[in-house]
């Protein structure tokens, strides 16, 4: 028979093990619960990254089919008919009477040197190496040049802020963003004046675009393929589109693009 | 972290304030109030608790291992829950116990407290040896 004294250690001792026990499984089931927990949220951080690349793909092909549709529309409509005009005149080529044929030859050149250039600007539009290469403010300010040669158009375009660097599919889908704000000027607006302004803050780019334009009802008309084309592309940046119109006074688009945190400045 | 775990927890706070002032105020004026001391060591639990749901709510891709309010937390919530049964039944063991035990109960409590500090070091060298951690 075991004295109190001993029978009291005994007693102590397996209650301080049992507590020690009760601890230490409590500790492992939490580093153990949280593991799981942890490696649920990294799947599901997968699952959104997957499906993130699947909407990039998604759009970049919509941007692929609707820039086939462009280049078809202008050769028809633009190349196409000047090198008809062209072969009309050479056609119609008099070899008889040397002043008229210098004439046809010469607007002939003339007409061939314009299908040229577009064919040059269209090529240039389209593509988007000079975005890969010089980045999207050189593609807009290109861009701008192509809209102010036209001479239809007073076209400012302004940065502001320090400008960073952007991956080089975000910086494409935004240009073509923008691309599709600047036709729908061009197209519907029957605008004069374009100001487009980009500036760059701490957490995001904010752009800018605005006209004179005839501008539109925003119930009516928000279901049109251009301005879902940049609701869709501005929610797969995480950006956010806010657009402004009055019938008669113009329209503003405003869009924020959330930056990198590890940025890098131009 | 929602605002009724906000409330809870600035409730934990004060009262914990308050005992820890009382007990100050009372050091040496009294036999010592095991009571309170165990109330105290309630409200220590309930933070370490909070914490371990908050890890739980906002999981992030660090590992848990290697943050310092992790070890800390722990260090605590081993230190209060396990010398709460001591401070609890304080005057069961002084009734029940032989006089070799019940004199020398609280020495198994420092015992805790070495350990706790052997978690807060821990929690140090997870800040200053992340990559041993």
């Amino acid at each position: 028979m075991q004295n109190p004294s001993t029978q009291g250690i005994t007693f102590l001792i397996i209650g301080i093990c049992l507590l020690l026990l009760i601890f230490i499984s409590f500790i492992v089931t939490i580093v153990y619960k949280y593991r799981q927990k942890q490696n649920a949220y990294f799947k599901d951080i997968e699952k959104l990254k997957i499906s993130h690349e699947n909407a990039l793909l998604q759009s970049q092909l919509e941007i692929q089919e609707q820039t086939f549709q462009n280049i078809s529309r202008e050769i028809h409509d633009n190349i196409g008919q000047k090198l008809t005009l062209a072969k009309l005149h050479l056609n119609m080529f008099n070899f008889e009477n040397l002043d008229l044929a210098k004439v046809q030859l010469n607007d002939s050149a003339t007409i061939i040197g314009e299908a040229i250039n577009d064919l040059s600007d269209l090529s240039r539009s389209m593509s988007s190496e000079i975005i890969l290469n010089n980045g999207i403010i050189k593609a807009l300010e290109y861009e701008e040049n192509q809209l102010q040669k036209s001479g239809l158009f007073e076209i400012d375009f302004s940065v502001s802020g320090e400008p960073v660097y952007l991956e080089s599919n975000t910086e494409l889908v935004l240009f073509r963003i923008i691309q599709e704000v600047l036709n729908n000027i061009v197209k519907h607006a029957s605008a004069s004046v374009i100001k487009i302004h980009m500036h760059y803050n701490d957490e995001y780019l904010s752009i800018e675009a605005k006209d004179n334009g005839k501008g539109f009802q925003l119930t009516q008309n928000t279901k049109g393929t251009g301005l879902q084309n940049i609701k869709k592309r501005t929610d797969l940046l995480k950006g956010k589109l806010k657009i402004q119109s009055i019938p008669c006074q113009g329209t503003e688009i405003t869009l924020k693009i959330p930056l990198p945190k590890n940025k890098a400045n131009v | 972290m929602n605002s009724v775990n906000r409330k809870i927890l600035k409730a934990i706070f004060l009262i914990t304030i308050s005992i820890a002032l009382f007990l100050f105020y009372h050091n040496g004026k009294s036999q010592p109030n095991f009571h309170i001391a165990v109330l105290l060591n309630v409200c220590k639990t309930g933070f370490c608790v909070l914490y371990y749901q908050d890890i739980f709510k906002n999981v992030s891709g660090e590992n848990i291992l290697t943050e310092p309010p992790f070890w800390i937390v722990s260090g605590v919530i081993f230190y209060s829950s396990l010398s709460l049964p001591f401070y609890g039944l304080n005057s069961y063991i002084r009734n029940e116990f032989p006089p070799l035990i019940s004199n020398n109960i609280f020495s198994i409590s420092n015992i805790f407290v070495i350990i706790m500090y052997i978690f807060f070091i821990k929690a140090h060298l997870c800040k200053t040896h992340p990559h041993k951690a």
